[in-house]
């Protein structure tokens, strides 16, 4: 029984590009970069329980200056809770009458933080604001903050160990792909996981079928085609993590997760994953809605590596 | 003897419900070659008229029917089984890896990376099915030989001839040996020990006429200064990029692997091909994931509607006598001697698989072959006829064979390199008349020394 002339195409194509595509020449694998400030912004909210928690996961894997932050009022005694449990920790700054954003922006400017770990939404807990919103505090942050941000938003405790399953979200192809990798592998625990998802929406889709075919260039733009571009766009990564995940060892998966999930929240159980690491090239409003989409959906504590 | 051929031996219909049937069938298989129609609805269709016209005759009950079709569920489940598992196996990558891991190591030298695509060809044919191995390795092919500034053509013909020797392989190579062992209760074994060493004979002999019908084609002595350029250009390709996951990579290979070792034991532990190759598919369908519904999707559903119409129009053809009748002319025509009979079926099975898909050349034969049973001659050299010259018989024109359409087809879509049907039939007919003169003095000489296992 022949397959069609259809199926034909299509399943030699797929295939040519699968070949082609390893056609990559050497590729070293991504080492992790260990973080030697770390800002922890916490509020009073159930959240902060969660985000000492996995600070202190942090500064046990890589021994690093933490500086507290009391961003809010009535944060006070747990900034100290905080501080009694992280040692050589220091709680940074007092809370002023400003809005919260500008003291943990002028605190992570000030300590050069290689990281800020912030509650979400801020000052408020999450069954007061549901999951529509993420607040003006942590909408600035992803607006204005230059380098990482761990957003923890919700108020259930983070999967044991912390960092022990990770997925790596990006959209389309991103700058900040790479930079957000780097956290990855950073984070990665030795006999975890990390998955590298790369998600291809049916709007990317549209867009580039309308833009080519109102230039009349008779380009197919299946998704099957796409998708095969997607996973050319970042082969280069994924032989790097492949060999992060060897060189460290931890499990390392490649997704293309098309159509991405819609569901409110995800459709994994919340013990299988304990972080999402999102990359979010500032420049490209589809990589901002997805980054702030991640925030505002998931449950698990998502790092957000911004790349203006 | 089923109870189905016993009842056809003892009630034959009248000489003209015998032609008409006949003629049902014939023209329900110019239907499924001719190109305007859709084979699997020609199949339904060619059955559906059947199916009336037997009923309306009196040749058979209606219930008849579901006896012409219980005796093939088995096929069913196989096909679904390995059609499940390939298609999981597939999308592991694991093919892929393993072709370009192999292919890298040539070091991309002209001779080595000739008999290493031959090679991967008449293996994944084996274990993975005509199509998608085709498929694979013809991709391969385009790629490398771009890189590599290699004509594409003596490989693609290569492979094309190749991949109807690795259909001899196994129990499970192909749909003619699913059809044929299912049919003659042929253990995957025997397949092992019958027709695998013939497979890699006719490999062997098809390398030696690829080699020569090409021999200014390729560059088959190289400096040392190209070899290094070309292991440079080789290096570039990186084989594990193609595996998402190590461990899915791994666990696939190990379910194929238990799956094929399944099938050498199934006769041991009582079990059929079906029930194995189902358990094979369900245990890749477990660890499928979000993909279970993709993968069931899959399952080639137009290959078992095509088989259903085709057992039907076998089975209402054989009610009616008409089977009987030409297996006894068979028999005559080879003075009822076993000898002229397998050098008849085997030449016969090749010429008709040369010119029409071998499934339904297989699906008339069978009876056929089941009816000589009765009539005193030993029929285990003709199931192995069968099974050698069907898929032997692909290498003789450019359409025999789903491998050869496959190849010709990427070289004219990739390369734009058109092979007319007297270049094809130089070089696939040169192959077929040897490997079909050397299946028949192989047979002959095993059903001579009495090596053939009883059925």
């Amino acid at each position: 029984m022949e397959p069609t002339q259809r199926e034909v195409d299509r399943d030699l194509d797929t295939s040519m590009k699968m070949f082609e595509r390893v056609q990559l020449g050497e590729v070293a694998p991504i080492a992790p970069r260990a973080p030697r400030q770390v800002l922890l912004a916490l509020d009073g909210s159930t959240q902060d329980a969660t985000s000492i928690e996995i600070t202190v996961t942090l500064v046990n894997r890589y021994p690093c200056q933490v500086s507290i932050l009391a961003a809010c009022a009535g944060a006070e005694s747990v900034a100290e809770a905080a501080r009694a449990r992280l040692s050589g920790s220091a709680i940074v700054a007092a809370v002023g009458p400003e809005d919260p954003f500008d003291p943990i922006l002028e605190a992570a400017a000030k300590h050069e933080s290689d990281l800020v770990i912030a509650p979400c939404p801020f000052g408020r807990d999450f069954e007061m604001i549901g999951p529509d919103s993420a607040g003006t505090v942590v909408d600035v942050l992803l607006a204005r903050l230059n380098r990482p941000i761990l957003v923890v938003r919700e108020p259930h405790e983070i999967a044991q160990p912390a960092f022990h399953h990770i997925a790596l979200r990006s959209i389309g192809e991103n700058e900040a792909a790479q930079a957000a990798a780097v956290w990855a592998v950073t984070l990665a625990a030795a006999g975890g996981s990390l998955e590298l998802v790369l998600v291809f929406e049916e709007e990317m889709r549209e867009n580039l079928s309308m833009l080519l075919k109102s230039l009349d260039l008779n380009i197919e733009t299946s998704d099957d085609n796409l998708i095969a571009a997607l996973r050319k766009a970042h082969i280069r990564l994924h032989r790097a993590l492949q060999k992060s995940a060897e060189q460290f060892d931890f499990d390392y998966t490649l997704t293309v997760e098309h159509p991405p999930e819609s569901a409110p929240f995800p459709d994994r159980s919340f013990s299988a994953l304990s972080l999402v690491v999102v990359a979010l090239e500032r420049s490209d409003h589809m990589s901002q809605g997805y980054a702030r989409d991640c925030v505002l959906h998931r449950r698990q504590p998502v790092l957000v590596v911004p790349r203006n | 003897m089923t109870p189905l051929l016993a009842a056809a031996q003892h009630e034959p219909s009248p000489p003209w419900i015998m032609a008409l049937f006949g003629l049902g069938m014939l023209l329900t298989y110019v239907g499924v070659a001719h190109e305007k129609f859709h084979k699997t609805v020609a199949a339904l269709v060619g059955a559906g008229l059947l199916t009336l016209l037997g009923v309306t005759l009196g040749v058979f009950q209606y219930t008849d029917i579901y006896e012409f079709l219980k005796k093939d569920l088995n096929i069913f489940g196989v096909i679904i089984g390995t059609g499940i598992l390939v298609d999981v196996t597939g999308r592991s990558g694991l093919f892929h890896f393993l072709s370009m891991l192999i292919v890298r190591a040539t070091g991309g030298r002209a001779k080595l990376l000739f008999f290493s695509i031959c090679g991967l060809t008449f293996a994944f044919v084996a274990v993975l099915t005509i199509v998608p191995a085709t498929l694979i390795i013809c991709s391969l092919v385009m790629v490398i030989c771009k890189s590599l500034n290699y004509s594409p053509k003596p490989f693609l013909l290569a492979v094309a001839i190749c991949a109807n020797s690795g259909a001899i392989v196994t129990f499970a190579s192909g749909l003619p040996n699913i059809m044929i062992g299912t049919a003659a209760e042929i253990p995957y074994v025997q397949f092992l020990y019958i027709s695998a060493p013939y497979a890699v004979f006719s490999l062997l002999l098809a390398l030696g006429v690829l080699r020569l019908a090409f021999r200014r084609d390729l560059p088959w002595k190289q400096t040392d200064d190209e070899k290094r350029a070309l292991q440079a250009r080789m290096n570039e390709f990186d084989p594990w990029a193609l595996v998402d996951n190590r461990w899915v990579l791994i666990r696939s290979g190990a379910i194929l692997g238990a799956t094929i070792v399944g099938f050498t034991l199934a006769q041991l532990m009582g079990l059929g091909m079906d029930f194995i190759a189902m358990s094979g598919g369900t245990a890749a369908l477990f660890f499928a994931g979000k993909s279970v519904e993709d993968t069931i999707a899959k399952v080639n559903w137009t290959v078992i509607l095509f088989f259903m119409g085709l057992f039907l129009i076998i089975g209402c053809v054989e009610s009616t006598g008409a089977l009987e009748w030409i297996a006894g002319q068979v028999v005559e025509l080879s003075g009822q001697k076993s000898v002229a009979l397998i050098a008849l079926m085997t030449a016969f099975a090749a010429v008709a698989s040369a010119i029409v898909d071998n499934i339904p050349v297989a699906a008339t034969m069978i009876p056929v072959v089941q009816n000589i049973s009765g009539l005193g001659l030993p029929v285990e050299p003709l199931w192995w006829s069968l099974v050698l010259g069907c898929n032997l018989g692909g290498n003789g024109t450019p359409i025999g064979s789903i491998s050869c359409v496959i190849a010709l087809y990427t070289l004219k879509k990739e390369a734009g390199v058109d092979v007319g049907w007297g270049e094809f039939i130089r070089l696939g007919g040169t192959v077929l008349l040897l490997q079909i003169a050397t299946s028949i003095v192989y047979l002959e000489a095993l059903h001579l020394l009495d090596w053939l296992p009883k059925l």
